[in-house]
């Protein structure tokens, strides 16, 4: 990619046919555009708030890599939804939000009257980036598009013949990387309107002295299924959408901390955060902005 | 900033669908609208944000364009001037953010809120307000796109009885005010006018503060006891909440409400002192140490026997 001597930014583009769902558009010309980044919210969070401020961070020398220039950001809604609907139904609409970006976004964003951003234009890669129930519904997503593909259950059953082909290719949303924070995927302690109280930013939760057991039911179908099936699937593939990146807050009384056998967690936790904060950057945490970028290297983001 | 005349407002309310905006309410709630909807596109004009000249721009929004005839808010000249004046991307980002941030007020819910806060007569003037877990979720299930409801501003409307509205709105409005919070992190807005010359990030805080400032006034004092009332109400359901589920953890209302009121200081303080809100009548500024929060002992709500009585928590800030 050619130097872009002045930091481009991003414009605001409402994402058709979803509501409340947005997108950040790089104003770099097609060449020069790699990758979409796609947060998703978690339970009574929102497009607008969860990740407020990757907003405006993102276009500033001073507090993001130029690594962001080259990528649109998508924000995902389902506010109401993430209340009132169970997992498999939201995971079935994000899954088709995400088809209608990667790896061909929808044409009509990138135009404004007679002027168009960019035409024919498609992402190498995909970032996807999850909060609480967000996290585990984009561990769903991936599932079900390997469910689908004939390739790899042609692969595991050639391997368990003694065949030695080599691992198919990754294609699709099998490309994408996972950056996840505090992701539910362990189980979810508190939904309902307790949930709700939970998730807004004055309420402060401290564990008890002798807590009952955290009830979020780890068991649940929606919990246990894409766990088992990922770490089934890392055994044999190592395609990278099975392996996420992992960012826990530091006091967390709304999830269960406990990753995927292949994930990577990154063990400096920020210290002070919530469940509620750990993925919101701000000028004095960056974090956030750099682990989306980076992920979790030696343990460290 | 002169009057919107009543055919503006009737104009508007076609355009921009909300329930029950009619009578004093209404007129306040859409000259705020415009005011603001004006005064971004004049500082997005400024940023070098928005790329049209104004004509353009109006051509593309004829109803901004009557309106702010109408308002005579907008130099076209100095915006014209001033938008050849790029400043830097991460200045044109904040504004966006913020801009981005703003529409969350139009939520159907925060209207809700803004009305029981502002209109002549509220079910918050009895000084008493009471809302379930259930009557909330109630409220918040039958929460439909502001796309789909029906616009009635002939027909005048009923006062806002439904508290659990009311506390919904309270909800949505807390996470936008703490994205607000996030975005604005950092950024002194001391001794930074809004006359200021220089563009800069503090520049633009404040003058986003002042545009915003009519949708929560924590300078008003009628808005401020309001204010508590719900609050008052929000605790309770918080406390009665924490109670009645059993979990490995509870909440620390001390550093709850220091937290509140922290959001809400930061609020109050980004906009100017002497930046003269649109309010309706009788409304009064109020002191230093105006910001609401709970002043009684937050009450505990049990449900026994199908009533409810009330147990005093010790628990009551400063």
């Amino acid at each position: 990619m050619e130097a872009l001597a002045e930091r481009v930014r991003h414009v605001r583009v409402v994402f058709p046919g979803y509501e409340g769902c947005f997108a950040l558009l790089s104003g770099a010309t097609g060449p020069n555009v790699k990758r979409a980044v796609i947060f998703v919210h978690g339970f009574a969070g929102s497009a607008k708030t969860t990740f407020a401020d990757f907003l405006s961070l993102v276009d500033d020398d001073e507090t993001a890599d130029r690594w962001w220039e080259s990528a649109d950001l998508y924000f995902y809604h389902y506010h109401l939804d993430s209340i009132f609907r169970k997992v498999p139904e939201n995971k079935i609409r994000l899954a088709n939000f995400i088809d209608q970006i990667y790896p061909e976004p929808p044409q009509q964003m990138f135009a404004a009257g007679a002027a168009v951003l960019r035409n024919d234009f498609k992402y190498e890669d995909l970032v996807l980036v999850g909060h609480s129930e967000g996290g585990l519904l984009l561990r769903k997503v991936i599932v079900d598009v390997a469910d689908s593909d004939e390739r790899i259950e042609n692969y595991k059953f050639g391997l368990r013949f003694g065949q030695t082909a080599a691992e198919p290719e990754p294609r699709g949303l099998e490309k994408a990387s996972m950056r996840l924070f505090a992701p539910a995927i362990g189980g979810e302690s508190v939904t309902g309107i307790l949930g709700l109280l939970c998730n807004l930013p004055i309420i402060s939760l401290v564990p008890k002295l002798a807590g009952a057991k955290v009830t979020m039911n780890a068991q649940a179908t929606s919990v246990s299924v894409p766990r088992s099936a990922t770490d089934e699937y890392t055994d044999y593939l190592k395609m990278p959408c099975f392996r996420a990146h992992i960012l826990w807050a530091d006091r967390d009384q709304i999830v269960v901390a406990e990753k995927y056998r292949r994930d990577s967690e990154c063990r400096n936790r920020p210290l002070g955060s919530s469940h509620t904060s750990v993925c919101k950057p701000k000028r004095n945490y960056l974090l956030p902005i750099k682990f989306v970028q980076n992920g979790v290297r030696d343990g460290k983001c | 900033m002169e009057s919107v005349s009543e055919t503006t407002l009737r104009a508007f309310a076609g355009f921009f669908p909300h329930p029950r905006l009619s009578g004093v309410f209404g007129k306040l709630y859409w000259e705020g609208f415009l005011g603001e909807q004006l005064g971004f596109y004049e500082l997005g004009a400024r940023l070098g944000y928005f790329d049209s000249d104004f004509d353009a721009y109006v051509k593309q929004n004829p109803l901004l364009g009557l309106a702010a005839l109408e308002l005579q808010g907008v130099d076209k000249g100095r915006v014209l001037k001033e938008s050849s004046k790029r400043p830097r991307a991460e200045i044109t980002a904040l504004f966006q953010a913020a801009l981005h941030l703003a529409d969350g007020f139009s939520h159907h819910l925060i209207v809700a809120m803004q009305r029981a806060l502002q209109d002549e007569e509220s079910v918050l003037d009895s000084g008493v307000m009471s809302c379930s877990g259930g009557d909330l979720w109630v409220a918040l299930g039958d929460a439909v796109p502001s796309n789909e409801l029906s616009v009635s501003y002939d027909s005048e409307p009923p006062l806002v009885t439904d508290t659990a509205q009311i506390m919904g709105g309270f909800i949505e409005l807390i996470a936008l005010l703490g994205a607000f919070d996030n975005l604005f992190d950092g950024i002194s807005v001391e001794d930074k006018e809004a006359a200021s010359t220089v563009i800069d990030r503090s520049f633009v805080v404040r003058t986003i503060a002042n545009l915003l400032v009519w949708r929560l006034n924590l300078r008003d004092e009628r808005t401020v006891k309001r204010l508590n009332v719900v609050i008052q109400a929000f605790w309770e359901l918080c406390s009665e909440e924490f109670m009645e589920q059993p979990h490995g953890f509870t909440w620390n209302v001390k550093e709850s409400l220091g937290l509140l009121k922290s959001l809400l200081e930061n609020w109050k303080n980004r906009s100017d002192p002497n930046y003269q809100a649109k309010q309706l009548p009788k409304a009064e500024p109020v002191g230093e140490g105006g910001i609401p929060i709970a002043r009684r002992p937050i009450r505990l709500r049990k449900k026994k026997d199908s009533e409810r009585r009330r147990v005093e928590l010790d628990a009551e800030i400063e």
